[in-house]
């Protein structure tokens, strides 16, 4: 069979119902274009639930536990990290800031009388042991010794950047022993003396995500409350967190404990808004195509309703089943095509919109081809029943009706 | 004429009913449509709103740049020095005036088995409750020498009370905080407004994450002074232009962490309220305090809310979507009516050959597609409903705000009858356009 021969009727047919399919183009476009930029939105949020925070976060759990004031309280700040350091199964403990809890965003500057500013980094303050704790990989430099973290009012401290950062503010160079002045942080300034490969305050798909500073302060016998954090040995932790919660709990009767979590709870906190969003984003794109393949399938039907007679006349004239079926499929095929350069046009458009409205990122063009592929298979999941219904008509049926 | 359209009506219910499966199809998406527009404009409508319709226009926020650092901003900070701040509001230049800072505040209830809690404070002054209609339901507000005066008191809103004294009439009881107790004066009733437009602030760099702006209302008032001695320390600040030497007590610091509002009853008196501000300012960098050009702003609250785009970015990203998908609806249910009708072109047929215009038909084809939209709004409305409980369960700040709302009925009727239109207008055109005498003579 000549593959052109088949097309000519199709072609004569659709001049004929300008119309229907006008409206199947517009249809096919709108859902291309809506599909297109929803899958989109959806697949980068559910992108950056997965997004790495550069700290070992599967093995490490906080325990906030809040000073009661005028409750005298025998723990001590050092006393309790010890303390959590000597629980079995803890790796390290400290006292600190976490991605999504504490660390939040300082500006810093070039000199320390603040006039040059140069970027506003997430801030990771700590105690002793909580570079380790976090777990944090250093690719350069080193992590403050021993014997040179400071105490809680001093003016410098050795401190650590990430590498985002580093690239960022020194390109090309070293950024081991250059110095940052922190604006309204007790006004400190910071010696770098090592890189961090990553770490990130928060995470929300901006580049800043992974500009952060880590310090580490030595803290001795203030009774203080806040974030305490361990780290377990791989997988231990579940087992582990309960037990330092409990251990910390008796040694400062003073304190309550008001929060014991788990970083990859944490984790699932930040982002539950987030996912019931694209919980129903998702549920809207199902039934856009639902309610688009009713469509297709309902003008679909009607045509072969409405040529009933003209199928059972090219019957009779000698098409098998097999040649009614393709000719609607075929046609459904143009038309979802002239539907699909439409929409591609579109779905760029719709998304030229929201970058400009809303910041949204430029979608990459597998988008455009995975809509029109969703296209063509919905138009011909929708025409197969009608076009079936059309095959099984028998010869007589042209006879008959006249 | 009423009579000819009662009787397309009967036509249309007919032909509805007659094809039920076509038409509920139709309704169905129509329905989906309109339901997700519905969902959306009514969380837009919401959190778009006037927080204080009555007299927005007549409250204001005042900014002036109080910084010396050799950046110089274009627009003024988002809030003031203390000194700048406490400045303004002794002046009493405005009708009513509040100076206002926020902070946790501990709260220690007596008694067994219970623990100390963080509660969301605001210390302001005495013009913060009539200024902004704060209701009461038990006592008043403190009086304005108790501002001076540094007294121990506190107003605290109805969740608090109904916390901490089983929701019963607390004033002149103790509130136990971590530095002795405040007497409480009065107790509000249920107070939302959204958004909590007076810690409205930053929404520039929020990158339209903004639906913390959303939050509920302070739990506990201090009077300003007062909270200044028993909370220091536990005051934010928005910037620093200068290394602070003191982050405890933060009122001679050189940081930005003060707002004042102001309510200027006439257009003359907020003209006369904008230039003592500039006055100010140039007196400030005469005496050498202030350093930069004067730049201050006077916008009343609305446009202060607009110059924070208040309304979160993804809140107006899914009204887009859904008037997109509503657009996808009418177009499914122009094609489907299209079909619908030509079907029964030889009907039409008959109907022209015995007298009936193109107007006729017409106006019966688009009474159909009337029949079709107004059954969608119906339905869409209902979804609408189950929608707004969809927002309710999600964990954002609004969504305690987002209740069924009875304008809801009138977008309804609008937009189910704008939607009969769209996709009705061009099917009933067509079906109008068939040729009587084609029609009879086919078979």
């Amino acid at each position: 069979m000549k593959p052109f021969s088949s097309l000519r009727p199709i072609f004569s047919a659709l001049r004929r119902h300008k119309a229907a399919v006008t409206l199947l183009v517009l249809e096919i476009a709108l859902t291309m274009a809506v599909l297109g930029n929803l899958l989109f939105i959806v697949n980068a949020s559910m992108r950056l639930e997965h997004e790495r925070t550069g700290v070992m976060g599967r093995d490490i759990g906080v325990i906030q536990s809040i000073g009661v004031i005028g409750t005298p309280n025998p723990g001590t700040a050092a006393g309790n990290i010890d303390l959590l350091d000597r629980v079995p199964g803890v790796v390290a403990a400290s006292f600190g800031d976490v991605p999504f809890a504490g660390a939040s965003t300082y500006p810093v500057y070039a000199d320390p009388d603040l006039h040059k500013r140069l970027a506003a980094p997430y801030l990771f303050e700590g105690a002793q042991g909580y570079a380790k704790t976090l777990g944090v990989q250093v690719i350069a430099g080193r992590l403050p010794r021993e014997d040179e973290l400071p105490s809680s009012n001093a003016k410098i401290d050795p401190g650590l950047i990430t590498q985002a950062l580093a690239q960022r503010l020194y390109p090309q160079q070293s950024p081991l022993g250059r110095m940052l002045y922190l604006g309204q942080h007790g006004g400190g300034g910071v010696r770098i003396v090592g890189v961090m490969r990553e770490l990130r305050g928060s995470i929300t798909g901006r580049n800043s995500d992974g500009d952060s500073i880590l310090l580490e302060t030595r803290v001795g016998n203030q009774d203080f409350g806040g974030l305490y954090l361990i780290r377990s040995q791989p997988g231990q932790l579940k087992r582990v967190l309960p037990l330092a919660a409990k251990a910390l709990q008796k040694a400062n009767p003073g304190h309550v404990t008001s929060r014991v979590m788990t970083m990859a709870q944490i984790r699932q906190m930040v982002f539950r808004g987030a996912s019931a969003i694209n919980r129903i984003l998702m549920a809207i794109t199902a039934i856009l195509l639902i309610v688009t393949a009713l469509g297709v399938g309902g003008l679909a039907s009607f045509w072969v309703q409405q040529r009933t007679r003209h199928i059972g006349t090219r019957r009779a004239l000698g098409a098998t089943r097999g040649a009614i079926l393709r000719h609607f499929q075929a046609e459904n095929l143009i038309i979802v095509s002239m539907g699909v350069a439409l929409g591609a046009a579109l779905t760029i458009g719709l998304n030229v919109l929201l970058m400009q409205r809303f910041a949204q990122p430029r979608l990459p063009l597998q988008y455009v081809a995975f809509g029109a592929l969703a296209m063509w298979l919905l138009g011909q999941l929708a025409v197969l029943g009608p076009a079936l219904r059309a095959a099984r008509v028998p010869p007589t049926t042209a006879m008959r009706a006249a | 004429m009423r009579d000819i359209h009662g009787y397309y009506l009967r036509l249309a219910l007919r032909s509805v009913a007659r094809t039920p499966w076509i038409s509920a199809l139709m309704v169905l998406a129509i329905g989906l449509g309109i339901g997700a527009c519905i969902t959306t404009l009514t969380v837009y409508h919401l959190l778009s709103g006037d927080p204080l319709p009555q007299k927005s226009s007549r409250i204001f926020y005042p900014q002036v740049d109080p910084e010396t650092s050799t950046f110089v901003r274009r627009d003024p900070p988002d809030l003031m020095d203390y000194t700048s701040a406490v400045d303004l509001w002794k002046s009493e230049r405005a009708d009513r005036q509040a100076v206002m800072t926020n902070s946790p505040l501990k709260i220690l209830p007596t008694g067994a088995g219970t623990t100390a809690f963080d509660a969301p404070s605001l210390e302001t002054t005495h013009d913060f409750f009539p200024m902004f209609d704060v209701p009461f339901q038990y006592g008043g507000p403190w009086s304005v020498a108790d501002d001076t005066a540094r007294a121990q008191v506190a107003v605290i809103s109805k969740s608090l009370n109904d916390r901490l004294f089983g929701g019963g009439n607390s004033v002149g009881h103790m509130l136990p905080l971590a530095h002795g107790a405040v007497r409480i004066v009065g107790v509000l009733k249920h107070w939302r407004p959204a958004p909590m437009f007076f810690e409205v602030l930053a929404g520039r760099y929020s990158h339209g994450d903004t639906s913390g702006f959303y939050v509920k209302a302070p739990q506990v008032y201090l009077p300003f002074f007062t909270g200044m001695q028993l909370n220091a320390g536990h005051f934010q600040v928005f910037t620093c232009w200068k290394i602070p030497t003191d982050t405890v007590n933060l009122e001679n610091q050189p940081c930005d962490w003060v707002s004042l509002w102001v309510q200027l009853d006439t257009a003359a008196k907020a003209q006369a309220y904008h230039r003592y501000l500039v006055d100010y300012s140039d007196q400030q960098r005469a005496l050498g305090r202030f350093t930069h050009p004067t730049n201050v702003r006077l916008m009343d609250l609305m446009q202060w809310l607009a110059y924070n785009r208040v309304v979160p970015s993804d809140v107006h990203m899914q009204t887009i979507l859904a008037w997109a998908f509503l657009a996808i609806c009418l177009v499914n249910v122009a094609g489907l009516l299209l079909t619908k009708l030509l079907r029964r072109s030889s009907e039409y047929g008959v109907r022209r050959a015995l007298g009936a215009s193109r107007k006729a038909i017409f106006a019966q084809c688009l009474w159909e597609a009337l029949v079709i939209g107004l059954l969608g709004g119906l339905l869409g409305l209902l979804l609408a409903v189950a929608g707004l409980w969809m927002v309710r369960q999600q964990p954002v700040a609004y969504a305690d705000l987002a209740q069924p709302d009875p304008r809801m009925l009138a977008l309804t009727v609008g937009l189910a009858l704008l939607a009969s239109v769209a996709f009705g207008l061009w099917p009933a055109w067509r079906a109008s356009r068939i040729s009587p005498a084609q029609q009879i003579k086919a078979p």
